[in-house]
Order: C-alpha cells, then structure tokens, then sequence
C-alpha cells in the first residue's frame, strides 16, 4: 500500500500510528454487515456494484427475450408464441433494455467510478443513491412481476395512444407502464442530481472543469440532460395515467385533448434518451482507447467540446421519430436538419479516437478490441441514422425492420459495446481480480460476429417492407432467409454474452489479482488499490496535471479532515479550490423504507387512486425519519 | 480559520481543523442538489404547460372554442397567489432574522408560513369542490383539476417540510450558523410560489384574456 501514499501524508500521521489512522478512516466508513445491514449500505462503491449487477441481470433476462422474438421469426407462420405473448414480449425487452438497464448500468458504473475519478470519498447524497436503487430495485421487480403473471405492457415501449387508451387497451398491463416507468424515472432523477451535485462540488484541490477526465464530463452532460429529459416522460405517464384512471381526456381529441401530444411528450424524453446512454458511452470509449495507445487523447478539448454539443443539440431530434405522423413542413425541415446536424460534433470524436489510435502503438487487449468493435459497429448505426433523418427516405422506411436494425446498431454498437469494454477495463478495480483474456478475446468475436449477423440482414429485411412488431409473416416474401439467418446471428450473439458471464464468475474466483494499475492507466481510480477501501482513499490528493491523474506524485491538498466521522472537501466549481468540509450521513434504514412507502404510492395507483394518497404521506413519514437530525447535535448531526 | 480567499491552488496543504462543518451557502451541495430538485420540478411544471399549449394551439382551427363557457372562478386562486407570495417573503425574513441571531423571531414567521399555507389548502379544496366542471368534462378540465392538484401536492410536502423545521427551530437546534435546513425550505417554498404563476396565469388568465 506504501506505493499509493504519498510523503506528506506519511509525515501528517508521523506522530500517530498511521496503520492505526488509516484503520480508523475504513472503520467510520465502514460497510454495515448482514442482512439488515445489507439495507442500510450508503457507500458508493457498494451501490454502485450493486446497480451494475442488478441492470446486468435485467440485460440478460431481456436478452432472453429477445431470443424468443428470433425464435418466434425464424421461419413464417410459426406458432412459437402466441400474438398477445408476443406483444407483451417484444414490448416488456424494449423497456428492460432501455429503463432497466442501460441507463441504469451507466449511472450504477457513474455512482462506482465519479467519486474515485475526482478524488473523494463518496457521493454528496448517500443515502439518496441507496434510496434511488431500491426505488430502481423495486420498479424493476414489480414490472418483471407482472409481466410473469401476464399482466406486462404490450403497447410498444413508446405505448403510443390510442392503442395504450382505456378503449383500446382494457387491462392493468398500461396501467403497469404509466406507473412503474414514472416510479422508474424518479430513480435515474435522484442519481442524476446527486452526480451532478458531487462533480461540481467534491472534485479533489486542483481538478479544475479543464482537467476533469472526459468520463467525468461525459457523466456530467449526461446527468443534466436526464434532468431536462426524463420530466417528459414523467408528464406523459401522469396524464395518461389519469385518463386511464379516473377518466381525464388529455388524449382524447372530441374532448380537446390530443392522441399527438403523448408522442411529443414521449420523444422528449425518448430522443434524448438513447444520447443519454450514449454520452457515457463516449466518455468511456475517451477514456479506455489513450490508455491501450498509450498516448493522450488527441484533441481532447474537442471531444469534450462534441460531448457537451451532443447533450444540447439532442433536445432538438426529438420530432424525427415522428416525421410519419404529419408534422408540418417547416417543422420536418428544421428537425431534420437538426438530425443530421448532430453528426458534426459525433465526426469530431470519431476522428479523434481513429487519430489516437493512428498516432498510438496500439495494444491489442479485450477492452480495446471491444472499443475497435464500437467504432465500426456504431459507425454503421450513425449512417444509417443521417439517412432516417432525410424525411422522405423516413418515410420509406418507417417502422420498418430497417429501423430496427438501425436503432439496434446505435445501441448495441454505440452503448453495449463500450460497456463491456467498461466491465473488462474496470473488472479489476471494481473486484481486485482480472478478467480472462483469452476467453474475453472468443467472447468479443463472438459478441461482434453475432451481432453483425443478427441485425445486418434487418436492413434488408426493411427494404423488403417487412414491418416491426409483426409476430408472424406468410411465406414466399423474401424474408425467409434473412429472418433465419438474423436468428442464427442471435444464438451466437447470446453464446458471446454467455461467455462473458463466464468469464466473470470464473475470474472472481479463479482470477489472477490485480495490481492497483494493472493497464497503466492515468486517471484517479487506479490511484487507490484495488478494490479500493470503503473510504476510497486515505487522503485528499492534489491534481496538478490534465492528463496525469494517478501517476503524478501526489501531494496531499489537505489536512485536519477528521477520520472518526464521514467528513469530506467541498471545492469550488470551475477551479476546484477548496472553500468548506461537510459531514456526509452514514447508514440508515430510511432510504429503504422511503422507496418502499414511494412504491405504494405509485404501484398502488395502478389499482386505486387513494394509493397514491397513503403512500405520499407514508413516503413524508420516512422522509422527515430519514433527515431527523440525532442528538447530540453538536457531534456530527446532519440534513442530506 | 483559513479563509476562501487564502486557498488558492498554490497554497501546499490546507489545515482545515478549524473550519465549521456547517454551512447554508453554495459550500454545502445539500444547497446546489435543491436547485437541481427546484430545476427539475420546474421543467415537469413547464411540460404541463406546453401540454396545455399544445391542446390548445391544436384545437384552434375549430368551430367551438377549446375554453368552456364558463371558465374556472378566479377570486380563491388569487387569494391563494398572494397567500403563496407571502409565505415564500416570511421564510425569506426567516433566513434574514436567523442571520442576526434572533430565533424567536424566526420561529414566529415559520408559524405564520404554516398557517398561511393551511389557509392555502383548505381554499384549494374549496375552489376545487365549486369548480364548475368535473375533470372528465374536457381537455382544459382535466388540465385544471391536474396542474392543480400537483400544485396540492407540492404544497402539502412544503407544510410539512416547514412544520419540521418548525420543530426543531422550537428545539433550538437552528442558529446563525447552522441553517442548511431553513435555506433548503426557503428555497422551496420560492419554487412552490414560482411555479404557481404559470399556471395561474394559464389556467385562470387566459381562458378570460381569449374569450
């Protein structure tokens, strides 16, 4: 551990038994053991892990699902599924996919790695990101509930009305929808405020916004468009919720509502969304490629640049999803253009990472390969997506295979792709294990063959005018033979995760250990060891360089920060001077009991509006418990 | 006590032993997370808004008017506008009297927010219960009864939120340091006040500035 502590923190502890220091710092922030202890965790790297294993394992249930679509498509006329399992199938995969798990695996691999990047010792809301997972935890198991017990939406994951109106859709299934995806999106709001509260104020001495690592920025766009965002989809889901409920005529138009106003709505937020995934997706390819080039990042005020010019001028796409619906003229020529304008800061980052790795010697490890692979696989789904952005070729192709395959190649290529190279780059911070390199190499051609096979032959299936969310088709229309091969693609697309799977569970118990640094890479985390102890780091490190965070010599920024309670910097926010230190809470049942009560209100909805009630005042109840300020007050009393 | 100005980046080590650990200012993050929380609730209250626009512009070009004949009373939500306005002006003395150490005094104007925003919703209630139309009546209907009853909601989580700081203002526990808690219910009550106007103005103004 010596190699991670600088001199002058071994001279502030001279006096006192510095082991004895250090043992102090990890018992305060300590991580609470069995099973109640499980519910009050608040520490980052706990929950963090926690997100990224739970968004995981939704992924693979929805990867399942998508084998049964494959299998359901193969061949014409195959009765696999039926039609009503089928809808509720494709619909229950496409909101897994997008509310459980990538915006969620991103934000849970923010929670873990933000505050290590920036040099503190946690996030500045604990226990708003332990509340923030139950509430995701809990969402999640309610939508997978009802969905086992036939009750999952089966209107698309857009849930379009009329179709996902009371006249047209009797059961509880879009009542679940409306409920639970709002409960959802009040989790991803709670991460998003308290990521940007913490880069802005807890970034360590001397980070200044000019040298916060690309990944950080990229957190920090993304965390603020989901502020912007998400409330769409919030009002959207209230006002149909109360048109189904009680009986409201928001969509109704001989009632002067409008059926148009739940698609505008929706792709406010839903537009948005997918550069929500990919921004961090961005930030983490920024970060994982200098280090296997082992050079800096070309240009890398210009990526950042792109990254924040991708977060604002996603807010105006939003009407490209809905060229077929009889937008205006003038209307469709401005998102239009808007949609294609957007390529210009992607082209930026493109060429700096192709720059980079020109400029680099290149080390063929499986994080890169997987960076390589986003680059060619995304590359694609940014074509296609200049050519959905041409209204009359929209037109065309609208809803369409063809857009199926487009958007899969956006996310998978764009967001699947650098969060495992995420998983592989990280594994051994996160575990103090490495991941099989061999076995990581198989997996990724796999992964890339699979995927290629699977969604190229969509294009064409467009072209041939297949539609989406059709459980069957009749024979002789030429799409046969790509829906079989697309299907072929999906097993072998499924065998490359499968492996992945393996390969964790093997490298946890049988994986070489791993050195704090073991890719030589620059930013702070691997200043710590690995995993890192439950305080991060033991002391305040001072940043001095842009590029070379972990392997400068460290200074220490400062001292007199207490280690018996949870005491960290708070620093300016352009410069990152220090100007205060805060008590962060420790601990607590509220956070859990707080998502429960939230739950009540939201999921009981479903069944009755009272619900709503009782639980809004059960949920004030743990709230005014969760910041009931202890006595004494005079040791360590604090509101979060 | 080392000062902000004295922490510049070149200063080696900072000795922070002596610093307070409380603050109510933009040093604590408790302070920057309530305006990104204010900043979120703003743009759900501006998606309500649009949404009324939208319903509204969309149905121009027909026959009948969008608005009922007889739209929404505006005597109680005028009242309540300047109930709303002086609850967020007394937690704003509040901040001012807690500052020069008289907590007394800032107990009195926490009691006085709490019994305004009664009134508030006890005549929300019944400007809601005399409401001309039911809310299944048509679009600007619905828009009335939701929009307001967010309103509600909000409003009764600032009661409670105030009637807490309340109590612990009776404690004792606030001082002119220690006043994270009463700038953090300050700050809300602005946003409950803020957030009414538009929605004053769009559901009660208009339907009389068109007709």
């Amino acid at each position: 551990m010596t190699d991670v502590v600088p001199k002058e923190y071994r001279d502030e502890h001279k006096d006192e038994h510095r082991v004895e220091h250090r043992a102090e710092l990890e018992n305060t922030w300590a991580i609470p053991s069995g099973f109640i202890g499980w519910l009050k965790v608040v520490n980052q790297t706990n929950i963090g892990k926690r997100y990224i294993i739970t968004a995981f394992t939704f992924f693979l249930l929805a990867g399942i699902l998508g084998i049964l679509i494959r299998i359901q498509l193969s061949a014409p006329e195959k009765d696999f599924l039926s039609p009503e399992l089928y809808n509720q199938i494709f619909t229950v995969h496409g909101i897994t996919m997008m509310f459980l798990f990538a915006i969620p695996i991103l934000e849970g691999v923010a929670i873990y790695l933000v505050p290590l990047m920036i040099g503190t010792r946690d996030l500045c809301f604990p226990r708003l990101s332990a509340f923030s997972y139950f509430v995701y935890l809990i969402g999640g198991l309610f939508l997978w509930g009802f969905f086992l017990f036939g009750l999952g939406p089966d209107a698309g994951w857009f849930n379009y009305v009329p179709l996902a109106s009371k006249e047209y859709s009797q059961s509880l299934s879009i009542d679940v929808y409306v409920t639970v995806i709002t409960f959802i999106e009040v989790s991803a709001l709670a991460t998003a405020l308290e990521l940007i509260a913490t880069i802005l104020k807890l970034r360590t001495s001397g980070m200044s916004l000019a040298k916060m690592p690309p990944f950080v920025w990229s957190i920090l766009v993304m965390a603020f468009m989901v502020v912007f965002a998400m409330p769409g989809v919030i009002v959207g889901s209230i006002l149909l919720a109360l048109d189904r409920l009680v009986g409201t005529t928001f969509f109704i138009h001989f009632k002067g509502g409008d059926p148009i106003l739940w698609q505008h709505l929706f792709w406010w937020f839903g537009h948005p969304d997918v550069y929500i995934a990919f921004i961090p997706a961005t930030g983490i390819v920024s970060t994982i490629i200098p280090v296997f080039c082992g050079r800096p990042l070309v240009w890398r005020k210009g990526v950042i640049c792109s990254i924040v010019l991708i977060g604002v001028v996603s807010f105006g796409l939003w009407v490209h999803h809905m060229f077929a619906a009889g937008i205006p003229l003038h209307a469709s020529s401005f998102f239009s253009t808007a949609s294609a304008l957007i390529a210009i800061p992607g082209a930026i980052q493109f060429l700096s990472w192709i720059t980079t790795i020109w400029k680099g010697k290149v080390s063929f490890k499986t994080p890169m390969l997987f960076c390589l692979g986003f680059i060619a696989t995304f590359l694609v789904g940014g074509i296609t997506g200049i050519m959905v952005a041409i209204v009359p070729f929209d037109l065309q192709v609208h809803d369409s295979y063809f857009i199926v395959a487009h958007l899969h190649y956006v996310l998978i290529g764009g967001v699947l792709f650098p969060l495992t190279a995420a998983l592989f780059f990280w594994f051994p911070k996160f575990t103090g294990k490495m991941m099989g390199e061999l076995l990581g190499k198989i997996s990724f051609w796999a992964i890339l063959i699979g995927f290629n096979v699977t969604f190229f032959p969509m294009h064409r299936l467009g072209f041939l005018g297949m539609p989406r969310r059709v459980f069957t088709y009749m024979e002789g229309l030429g799409w046969d033979g790509p829906n079989e091969v697309a299907t072929i693609g999906a097993f072998i697309l499924g065998f490359g995760y499968f492996l992945v799977l393996v390969n964790i569970l093997v490298s946890l118990f049988r994986g070489a250990k791993a050195l704090n640094n073991p890719w030589n890479a620059k930013t702070l985390e691997w200043k710590t060891s690995s995993p890192p102890p439950s305080c991060n780091f033991y002391y305040f490190p001072k940043i001095e360089s842009t590029e070379e965070h972990s392997s400068t010599q460290h200074k220490i920024s400062v001292k007199g920060v207490r280690s018996d309670v949870r005491e960290v910097i708070t620093t300016t926010v352009e410069e990152a001077r220090p100007h205060g230190v805060i008590r962060l809470p420790g601990p607590s049942i509220w956070p859990f009991f707080t998502a429960l009560a939230a739950a009540v209100a939201f999921v009981g909805s479903i069944y009755s509006p009272i619900w709503f009630v009782v639980g809004f005042f059960l949920t004030s109840l743990c709230v005014t418990g969760w910041l009931w300020v202890p006595r004494p007050w005079n040791k360590g009393g604090s509101f979060e | 006590m080392s000062k902000p100005s004295e922490m510049t980046p070149e200063t080696e080590i900072i000795d922070v032993t002596n610093w307070r650990r409380d603050y109510h200012d933009d040093r604590h993050p408790f302070w920057w997370g309530i305006i990104i929380l204010i900043l979120i609730e703003m743009t759900v209250v501006l998606g309500f808004v649009s949404s009324f626009f939208y319903s509204y512009i969309s149905h121009l070009s027909e026959a009948s008017s969008w608005f009922p004949s007889q739209p929404a009373p505006i005597l109680l939500p005028s009242i309540n506008t300047v109930l709303l306005f002086l609850c967020a002006l007394s937690m704003y003395y509040g901040g001012v009297v807690m500052d020069k150490g008289k907590q007394m005094y800032f107990f009195y104007l926490v009691i006085f927010c709490c019994i305004a925003s009664g009134i508030i919703l006890y005549l929300r209630w019944l400007q809601l219960d005399g409401l001309p139309f039911d809310w299944k009546e048509s679009s600007y209907a619905s828009f009335v009864w939701t929009m307001s009853g967010f309103h509600f909601v909000h409003l009764t989580s600032a009661l409670i939120g105030t009637a807490v700081i309340g109590y612990f203002s009776y404690k004792g526990y606030y001082d002119k340091e220690r006043q994270l808690g009463i700038q953090v219910d300050t700050m809300y009550w602005y946003f409950v006040f803020i957030a009414w106007i538009p929605m004053y103005f769009t559901l009660y103004i208009l339907p009389r500035l068109v007709s």
